[in-house]
């Protein structure tokens, strides 16, 4: 039997979390995140685990990246300011191909910006926040419930990948309190242990398939981990062979499982001549906003991407080929309309409204949008 | 049918646990759907702080209070800013000892000493917001008293507990009469 209760966005992380083996939390407290970590101080250590409030975000994501390495499930958590200072040690984390599960809550930027409300404004950070070619997960929630379910799932994903996963959430996700069911059991996927020797092992050995086992430190296995590029055994390398093959392997592990990684939510769609594409708390707004139209007689729909990194490409393609026109909602100035664009442009129209002020965009004011753009 | 509750106050008058409240008792004791969100901004103390509830027997999409059935003003700036956008047929409910700046002709408008009778029962203004609830429950058919007694005793803690019941019962009293 599932437990009803009702949490905020933000505890619904912990508890999902704890639900999903994480055993360990480094974090430096900010606004809008910061009930996740007090939430982990508390429960974290009944459960055996550890919590650590380090000195800043750069240390934090240190933290997590070496407990990772220990063969611990790690989490840490941030918003804006925060989530830029973490990325030069995410980069790593990608390069090295260690799990880890980073929330992100977004608010109002860029710099400290609107630290109390709302925004999606970190949508290609999240995806090019680091320095080099990579690939990188990130999903993005639009209830309690989905930030509960999603949480599980960012560490089913870093586990099975090998990789960090960003959890993308916004202030108004986080914050907001709503019934959620906590299932007695989930899905839990454990990362690969080496079944070799410690003499025969190699962390980054391509013939073990796209994702080789990681094998936790203080068990026997020595290896060597380092941002460098680097061949089979963790040591640096120049050779460009070697170079290319592990670049190829590591991005290949995310860009071959795109079926397996990307989800997205179609409502209302079947039949749509148009469609409204919105991500996280911007969903609900379109779901509410097509519930209103549908009255007036607007055939259209909503098309959300759980996962908004791998991008869904082959979905939205479908979709572009079926509607007249998609609506682009964002809060922000103008960000993921491109990647629409990139997709679809070919095959239908894109139409794009949204701002940043801290307040999500009322149904009524984007269903006006719409209909002066279909008339 | 979608009803909407929205309580503005200033930080410190547990315009927060209030909502907590409601929520609980609407989500848990009266088992339909809810979707309570919050605003503030950087001030720990003395700033405007507002929750917002919308419960539904339905799916709840936007998550946000448009035009409220029940305002709950317990400022004057939470009277002024927030008072437009209730429904015609809907009702302010605000405290007399700090909105003092009102339209008397408007209908939708109830004041009530709320900081007063929270003064008197619990001698802490803290209470307020227990007064509040009480009153609350008693005009909105939306609410149930009982499921609403049910979450303060799961939510408040208990030394105060005995205390925020009568402020309860008081408001709820406040409320009948009217």
């Amino acid at each position: 039997m599932a437990k009803r209760k009702i949490i905020s966005g933000n505890h619904a992380v912990a508890e999902a979390a704890i639900k999903a083996g994480c055993r360990f939390f480094a974090g430096y407290p900010i606004t809008p995140s910061s009930e996740i970590a007090e939430k982990l101080s508390e429960v974290l250590p009944k459960y055996g685990g550890r919590f650590i409030q380090m000195e800043d975000e750069l240390a934090s994501m240190g933290a997590v990246i070496g407990a990772s390495l220990t063969g611990a499930k790690v989490l840490t958590a941030t918003s804006g300011p925060g989530f830029s200072l973490k990325q030069e040690n995410l980069g790593f984390a990608i390069m090295a191909e260690i799990p880890v599960v980073v929330v992100n809550v977004q608010r109002g930027g860029p710099s400290t910006g609107l630290p109390t409300f709302t925004s999606q404004q970190d949508l290609m950070q999240a995806r090019w926040g680091r320095h080099g070619d990579q690939e990188i997960i990130v999903l993005m929630p639009d209830s309690v419930q989905e930030t509960y379910d999603l949480t599980i799932r960012a560490f089913n994903l870093a586990e099975k990948y090998r990789t960090p996963v960003i959890l993308l959430s916004d202030e108004v996700i986080s914050h907001m309190s709503e019934p959620v069911d906590i299932p007695d059991e989930v899905e839990i996927v454990d990362r690969a242990k080496p079944d070799v020797p410690p003499e025969e092992y190699y962390p980054f050995d391509s013939s073990k398939g796209l994702v080789p086992p990681l094998a936790p430190y203080g068990t026997g296995y020595r290896y060597h981990i380092t941002g460098l590029n680097h061949d089979k055994t963790g040591f640096p390398s120049n050779d460009p062979e070697i170079v290319h093959n592990q670049m190829l392997r590591k991005l290949n592990k995310i860009r071959k499982n795109t079926d397996d990684i990307v989800e997205v939510e179609e409502f209302k769609l079947k039949g749509a001549k148009y469609a409204i594409f919105a991500l996280g708390s911007v969903g609900r707004t379109a779901k509410q906003t097509v519930i209103n139209l549908r009255k007036e007689g607007v055939p259209i729909g909503v098309f959300r991407p759980k996962t908004l990194w791998p991008f869904p490409e082959k979905e939205i393609i479908e979709l572009g080929k079926k509607v007249e026109k998609i609506f682009v909602i964002e809060l922000n100035y103008g960000q993921i309309i491109g990647e629409v664009e990139r997709w679809v442009s070919k095959y239908t129209e894109v139409e794009w409204y949204g701002r940043a002020t801290g307040r999500l965009i009322p149904p009524r004011e984007i269903g006006a949008f719409i209909k002066e753009k279909i008339e | 049918m979608r009803h909407e509750i929205q309580l503005v106050g200033k930080g410190g008058q547990g315009v927060r646990l209030a909502s907590s409240i409601l929520s609980r008792a609407c989500g848990i004791y009266d088992g339909k759907n809810l979707v309570e969100t919050h605003l503030y901004g950087a001030a720990a103390r003395g700033g405007l702080s507002e929750s917002e509830l919308v419960i539904s027997g339905e799916e709840i999409y936007y998550v946000k209070v448009q035009n409220p059935d029940f305002l709950v003003a317990l400022s004057q700036d939470a009277y002024d800013e927030y008072g437009a956008a209730v429904k015609d047929d809907g009702m302010i409910i605000a405290d007399e000892f700090y909105v003092k700046n009102y339209n008397a002709e408007d209908k939708r408008l109830a004041m009530f000493p709320l900081t007063r009778t929270a003064l008197d029962v619990v001698g802490a203004l803290i209470a307020v917001n227990v007064v509040t609830l009480g009153v609350l429950s008693a005009l909105d058919p939306e609410l149930s008293p009982e499921s609403v007694r049910s979450a303060i005793k799961d939510l408040v803690a208990g030394k105060y507990l005995d205390k925020n019941l009568e402020a309860f019962d008081k408001g709820l009293e406040l409320g009948e009469s009217k």
